[in-house]
């Protein structure tokens, strides 16, 4: 590869997400050198950390545009690298940023872009990537015929991998462009979390649309508590204002990998499915035996979970206490 | 004042077969609305209800067969469709696709235009983005709940800990994410009403492209093949009856999980 890889790294909270710091793991598997571009309030400092993980170059910007809530700017900025740099190759890891990023920067540059991508790597006719297509059913083998070749990963695909190096931290002041001028941010709210740890958790006991009402969260957490785990919930019980958004599974939440997760009452729309996939087992319980759910899960059981939920935690407590 | 909803026909069910090449999606069953871009088009409705004199579209690049599917959107409320349909569309990647629907869009001059989430097969959810680049308009993303209010959209998004609440100029683009407003269902009035609806049928002529801009060769990825070593066999271990909980709790078990 000509030029080094290109990582696109997004700040979650101020501090560069895994699965982030898991694509310069990959970008180093293509070339000796990997370069990595971080923007928004906090670049500066991430930046240093980045070197831990193998970022051979890595650009960063505090221009004020570059708020997460807007992905535009972050085009105008990744676009300028590319341009000034003649890169060739940028990773991104699937998020509600990273596909505008993406998606902005096919449109801008007449760059492909695949995604969903599992691995990539390099054979005689260029970069090649694999993806699990159809709800899992096919992996795809794909490849890109553009100069600028975007690659974006599905969640949970890639783990950090330390790797010190004494790179270079640059800054740079990119134009930013016109077209964002006009969107605010009016406010932001930040629920206080029921004490985090939902992304080391093992075992995740996760709720959606399906619970009747807010006591029956109770019985998740009580499951959960018989399986040493956490709760967790779909989007659907954030709006509704039943439960935390810093406990929320999926495209606009966390990303988890439990070795077990239980989905009950969550038919398993794709926005919740992104966020939990890549879990080692997943067990669905749910009324419904065609729900989206179960093409992800490994097992399911199909019935009420109001029933279904007591009915197992009391079936583990019992051979638990015998 | 004028809403367009772009959405995407996708097969039915989750029944997805591939050609005879097996680089593609079978697209040739009448397939379904992507059911991500309901929500879309129920928040195109909202707005519209609560708003005078808007007018509501559908665009859709779709398949030859596929169009009627679009009828769903026309049922719950939206005014006409407008269907870019074209064998050359045949394996349009974003690149391509995003060209085709940026031109179908200006052709409208909507003042909002909505797109849904991720699609059911494709699951890229990165259209909406490439589309407001082509157009050079503000877009936001990942919306879970919009009102308009003198003229901006107010709107909010989900993020990992909370939310955040926005503002957009008009024109602009959003990509809807559920959930504030479960898609209504059509009565049997709406279906028939439906019927006598306005779906424009466009060429790839028609939009002024040419046809080196889309299909394979307007598009900058290809499919090399499938491999043979699927992340699933499909089909889920099912438990059911009288003995779920206990088969259940007997699979946890046997894998060290409870």
């Amino acid at each position: 590869m000509s030029t080094s890889p290109l990582v696109f790294v997004e700040l979650v909270d101020g501090e560069p997400s895994p699965g982030s710091l898991g694509l310069l793991a990959v970008a180093s598997q293509l070339a000796p050198s990997v370069a990595a571009v971080v923007c928004g309030s906090g670049a500066a400092r991430a930046a240093g950390l980045l070197r831990e993980y193998g970022s051979e170059t890595t650009w960063h910007c505090e221009d004020p545009a570059l708020d997460p809530a807007f992905g535009q700017p972050f085009v105008a900025a990744v676009a300028w690298l590319v341009l000034e740099h003649s890169l060739t190759t940028i990773l991104f890891e699937n998020s509600t940023l990273a596909a505008h990023v993406a998606g902005g920067l096919a449109a801008r540059l007449d760059a492909g872009v695949n995604w969903d991508l599992e691995s990539v790597s390099l054979s005689e006719d260029g970069l090649r990537g694999v993806a699990f297509g159809l709800d899992d059913t096919v992996a795809v083998e794909c490849t890109w015929r553009s100069p600028l070749q975007l690659a974006v990963f599905r969640r949970g695909a890639c783990m950090p991998v330390a790797k010190p190096v004494t790179g270079r931290i640059c800054a740079f002041e990119p134009d930013l462009g016109q077209c964002a001028r006009g969107l605010r941010v009016t406010e932001r709210r930040d629920d206080p979390d029921l004490g985090g740890g939902l992304q080391s958790a093992e075992v995740i006991v996760a709720g959606g649309r399906g619970l009747r009402d807010r006591t029956a969260l109770r019985l998740l957490e009580d499951l959960a508590d018989a399986l040493g785990g956490t709760v967790a919930v779909s989007l659907p019980l954030v709006d509704r204002g039943w439960y935390p958004a810093g406990r929320q599974v999926g495209q606009t939440g966390k990303t988890v990998k439990p070795r077990l997760y239980v989905a009950c009452g969550i038919s398993g729309a794709l926005a919740h499915r992104v966020g939990m996939d890549a879990s080692e087992t997943i067990v669905a319980i749910n009324t419904d035996a065609a729900a989206p759910i179960l093409n992800v899960a490994h097992a399911a059981a199909i019935g009420d979970l109001h029933e279904i939920v007591p009915a197992l935690t009391e079936e583990i407590r019992a051979h638990r206490s015998r | 004042m004028k809403v367009a909803v772009c959405v995407k026909v996708v097969p039915s069910g989750g029944d997805y077969r591939l050609l005879e090449t097996g680089k593609r999606l079978d697209r040739s069953t009448p397939g379904e609305m992507n059911p991500a871009d309901l929500y879309a088009v129920e928040e195109a409705l909202q707005i519209a209800a609560g708003t005078d004199g808007v007018e509501t579209a559908m665009i859709s690049m779709v398949s030859e067969g596929c169009t009627e599917a679009l009828r769903l959107g026309l049922s719950m409320g939206i005014g006409r469709a407008v269907a870019i349909v074209d064998p050359l569309l045949e394996g349009s990647d974003l690149v391509a696709t995003s060209k085709v629907l940026a031109r179908a869009v200006q052709r409208e001059t909507p003042d909002l235009i909505l797109f849904g989430g991720q699609s059911a097969e494709g699951r890229g959810g990165m259209l909406w983005a490439a589309v407001a680049e082509r157009l050079g308009m503000p877009a936001v993303a990942g919306v879970n709940s919009m009102t308009l209010r003198d003229g901006e959209i107010l709107a909010s998004q989900r993020t990992a800990n909370g939310a955040t609440f926005v503002a957009a100029p008009l024109p602009c683009i959003v990509s809807v994410l559920g959930s504030a407003h479960e898609p209504r269902y059509p009565s049997f009035r709406d279906v028939l009403a439906a019927k006598r609806k306005v779906i424009e049928l466009l060429s790839v002529a028609d939009i002024g492209l040419r046809p080196e801009d889309c299909g394979d060769e307007g598009s900058r990825t290809c499919v090399v093949g499938l491999l043979d070593r699927p992340r699933r066999q499909g089909g889920a271990a099912i438990f059911s009856g009288d003995r779920a909980v206990l088969s259940l709790y007997e699979y946890l078990v046997n894998r060290g999980l409870a």
